[in-house]
């Protein structure tokens, strides 16, 4: 069984989505420009022939997800298959033109019949976009980007199609008198510059710029000429509108953000804010886009079912569980406990922690920065707290308001602790007692030091 | 707040009685004191009849702890109810403070 999200599916997938989008192009050209109007079969068309009869079978053994579940059994991998991607894969694999083996050369409209039926190839795109669309759903794919990358190669296979199908015009009649590509004096040249012109003439055309030097001259040039001018209005609007919406989709949240904060700038000017505190906000917030892009993590995993909400959480917090002595302490149980209720703050310079005089409440850990402690009239004690300590529990346990205040002396994130969790937890697991005696003997020192100097924090 | 002073040999023995707090703490300082300026090096603090210690009394404890190590002295203390255990483990001051569960025991520790 192959993972459907498995590194070897995902190459695997990259290296049929190039050979797909190769194919589409060469069985178009080739209709054009007649050229390769043989059967051989070391042709590099049969090995890639190969290559998606072997991704069919693969297909057979990919697993799949279905609402997020991964679905690993082979009868329902099947049917699915069957059901879905199956018959184009079928069409688009199988040699067709094989059958002129037994039926002899044919031309129709004016063109090989083996190159006729060797356009089924074509319908491989119908595979390049589904495996676009299964690679959108990749967390480590840029939704934005991909769509840019799938619309760039749709405009190129309609422009290429176009263009070959413009110049098919010609030779399928065998370029008589007073057809386009005579008048464009390139009959005799070779295909790749009957291409280019053909492409010339196509993105003129349908981009509405019409130099009005390739110019259809025949009915039937006429007719296709007013066709792909339709088709070419609507494409470039269509385009230029895409483009736009995609680019600007492609930082949604950096749009966001930026727009969050100008408002706020802007609030702050009209009502009087000085303009130092103003950039200190504006400052915050470069910080909180370095560390969070600006999310806030309650909101983002709020939607998360609690099981997998901690495990993130764990996973985020793996500096202050590795650092904080206290988690080294608490069994698995407590720790998730622990992980559930804290939640992430950030601070800039300046910004006030916790304020002396504030009823006991919650306890803080400082996951990075550093902080420091003022006694009263904000004289500094000069004692500082950086990543891994925690305090705001000796005034929780003596029931005493803080008599110090903690400043953030640089950007700082600090889990907290609730009151109300804490007492939660100190019921629930009388265990917690005993991890914050183990962990409190780690740094007591200072602690004794602050409490002699008269600060409860 | 009661403080009763007695002598154990060469242990000084305080048994508080009360609550020692913010308003307290004033009075068992100046006992303690008092002890230490008479030149003990030995001192034993029971707080089976105290129910409650605030950061004051804390902060006077660990001066005292601090004062007699300087001396070569020692310090022990006994008999805490659950609730100022729970303040000792919490703070950590446990591991800072020789606590023993009862005053036989802590008289023998010297």
């Amino acid at each position: 069984m192959i993972g459907g999200q498995s590194k070897l599916r995902l190459y695997w997938d990259v290296l049929i989505a190039i050979l797909a989008f190769c194919s589409a192009v060469y069985v178009v050209w080739q209709l054009a420009f007649f050229t390769d109007a043989s059967i051989r079969i070391w042709s590099p068309i049969y090995l890639v022939d190969l290559i998606f009869l072997a991704d069919i079978t693969a297909n057979f053994l990919t697993s799949y997800r279905d609402r997020g579940v991964e679905v690993t059994d082979p009868s329902k991998i099947s049917r699915r298959y069957a059901r879905t991607m199956l018959p184009v894969d079928l069409i688009a694999t199988i040699p067709w033109e094989l059958l002129l083996l037994s039926v002899g050369g044919e031309v129709w409209l004016g063109a090989p019949l083996l190159l006729w039926l060797r356009l089924p190839r074509f319908l491989r795109v119908v595979r390049l976009f589904a495996i676009f669309r299964k690679w959108e759903s990749l967390p480590q794919v840029n939704p934005g980007t991909l769509r840019v990358i799938r619309f760039g190669i749709a405009a190129a296979l309609v422009m290429h199609v176009v263009a070959c199908g413009w110049f098919f015009t010609a030779a399928a009649q065998g370029f008589p008198p007073g057809n386009w590509a005579a008048t464009a004096g390139i009959v005799g040249a070779t295909p790749a510059d009957q291409y280019v012109r053909s492409l010339y003439w196509t993105i003129t055309t349908m981009t509405t710029v019409g130099f009005g030097d390739i110019t259809p001259s025949r009915t039937s040039e006429y007719l296709i000429a007013m066709i792909v001018m339709l088709l070419g209005a609507s494409l470039y609007a269509f385009i230029v509108a895409s483009i736009a919406s995609l680019l600007s989709s492609l930082n949604v949240e950096k749009t966001r953000h930026r727009d969050r904060v100008q408002s706020l700038s802007y609030y702050l000017q009209q009502r009087g804010v000085s303009a130092e505190l103003n950039n200190r906000v504006r400052g915050y917030y470069e910080y909180l886009w370095a560390r969070r892009r600006g999310l806030a993590e309650s909101e983002i995993l709020s939607d998360l079912p609690r099981g997998l909400q901690i495990e993130i959480k764990e996973k985020l917090a793996e500096q202050v569980l590795a650092q904080v002595p206290l988690f080294e302490f608490c069994s698995p149980v407590l720790k998730m406990e622990l992980l559930s209720a804290l939640y992430l703050e950030s601070y800039g310079p300046g910004s006030v922690v916790a304020n002396e005089g504030e009823r006991p409440g919650d306890i803080f850990f400082v996951v990075d920065g550093t902080l420091e402690v003022s006694g009263h009239d904000n004289k500094s004690l000069r004692v500082q707290l950086g990543a891994g300590e925690y305090f705001g529990y000796l005034s929780l346990v003596l029931g005493e308001r803080r008599t110090a205040s903690v400043t953030a002396t640089s950007y700082c994130d600090v889990m907290r602790l609730a009151q109300d969790d804490y007492d939660a937890i100190m019921a629930a697991y009388p265990e917690f007692r005993n991890a914050l005696k183990k962990a409190a003997a780690h740094k007591t020192e200072k602690m004794a030091e602050l409490v002699l100097e008269g600060v409860v924090l | 707040m009661e403080i009763i002073e007695r002598e154990e040999g060469e242990v000084r023995v305080l048994s508080l009685v009360g609550r020692l707090d913010t308003n307290t703490t004033p009075d068992a300082e100046a006992q303690i004191n008092s002890v230490l300026d008479s030149g003990a090096n030995k001192l034993l603090i029971n707080f089976e009849n105290i129910e409650y210690v605030s950061s004051a009394g804390l902060r006077l404890l660990l001066a005292t702890a601090k004062r007699l190590k300087g001396s070569a002295g020692e310090l022990r203390i006994s008999c805490l109810n659950e609730t100022v255990q729970e303040v000792f483990d919490i703070s950590g001051f446990a591991s800072i403070l020789t606590v023993l569960a009862t005053e036989n025991e802590a008289l023998d520790a010297f």
